[in-house]
């Protein structure tokens, strides 16, 4: 008997992964999509995990499948709210292409978006001063210093933070997930 | 008649537990019985290791928690939909549920209630918390 395949698993809500370096501006983009789609009313949940030295679950380290478990973990936890449908933000630089697509085979309904900047930019941004660490040594296996990172090689939105504004991000991402259909599935929040 | 349970853990991966059990089962007169378990103490679990760990920054925990066993739920019924469908392909007929509990007090009230087998398919963690009940059932590993 064959290993399924599990996108065939009925999911009614999204799941939108914002991808990219730290500095990219994965965070301020979701952070504005997410103030568009609550303003309209939908159920939404947010999973960020852009702060470098706490976004993995306790027990695992910052080796490949150390990281690839954590996205697998945050790609599970999405599936289950998307299943409920709800729409899942989720922000995390996510290194890795083979795991960003098992997870998005696994989900079904879901949008990748590559928040992209140029390292130097990034570096340049530095808003936590993490770059700065990682040259100096205090921090190891940062992505995009001595740990790589693998850019979506067909991404459903590529936002391009050094020439773009935040504005035009979100504009591009809303329209992906209008297009996409899945905002009619999903559900939006009742109030008494 | 013998009473065959099969009970699985995993939504992503539980192909070989259940061809195991269709052998099982055209083998045998039997009743067919699968269950997908979800046990919520580990969903609490792994709500507050995410909390802990700085993903639910802004996030209602508890309705979080509510909305991940909706979720569950759901899933695990695709699953079992799923499960039914291949059964029904084999020409066998089952009885289906989702059980919200811990695996190891699913399995002694199996027991309890005098199923003949239990064929169980998890991940070597979970075999591990089994203890002395694994020697009363069927393992089959599967991550």
């Amino acid at each position: 008997m064959k290993e399924q395949a599990t996108n065939h698993f009925k999911s009614t809500g999204v799941t939108v992964w914002f991808t990219g370096l730290s500095g990219a501006g994965k965070t301020t983009v979701r952070m504005a999509v997410e103030k568009e789609l609550r303003e309209s009313g939908y159920a939404l949940e947010i999973l960020d995990g852009d702060v470098v030295r706490q976004n993995l679950t306790k027990g695992l380290g910052f080796s490949k499948e150390d990281r690839d478990e954590n996205i697998r973990r945050i790609g599970f936890v999405a599936h289950l709210l998307t299943r409920n449908g709800v729409i899942v933000l989720v922000s995390a630089i996510s290194p890795y292409r083979e795991i960003r697509s098992e997870v998005k085979q696994r989900i079904g309904n879901f949008i990748e978006v590559y928040v992209n900047a140029p390292i130097e930019v990034c570096e340049q941004r530095d808003v936590k001063g993490l770059y700065k660490r990682a040259r100096a040594g205090e921090i190891k296996n940062f992505t995009g210093i001595d740990d790589p990172y693998e850019p979506p090689e067909n991404p459903d939105v590529e936002c391009r933070t050094d020439k773009e504004t935040v504005e035009e991000s979100v504009a591009k991402v809303l329209a992906t997930l209008e297009a996409s259909g899945y905002l009619k599935q999903a559900s939006k929040v009742t109030q008494d | 008649m013998d009473n065959i349970w099969l009970i699985l853990t995993n939504p992503y991966s539980y192909d070989r537990p259940l061809e195991r059990f269709f052998e099982q089962a055209q083998s045998e007169t039997a009743v067919l019985n699968v269950a997908f378990a979800i046990d919520p103490a580990a969903m609490g679990e792994m709500v507050d290791d995410l909390g802990d760990t700085g993903w639910l920054s802004t996030a209602s925990l508890r309705s979080l928690q509510a909305s991940l066993l909706e979720g569950y739920r759901a899933l695990a019924s695709d699953v079992l939909e799923e499960v039914s469908a291949r059964a029904s392909e084999a020409g066998l007929t089952l009885e289906t549920k989702v059980v919200e509990q811990s695996i190891a007090s699913y399995i002694r009230s199996l027991i309890d209630l005098g199923a003949t087998r239990i064929i169980v398919g998890g991940s070597k963690s979970l075999a591990l918390s089994l203890g002395e009940l694994l020697q009363k059932i069927e393992w089959i590993e599967q991550e």
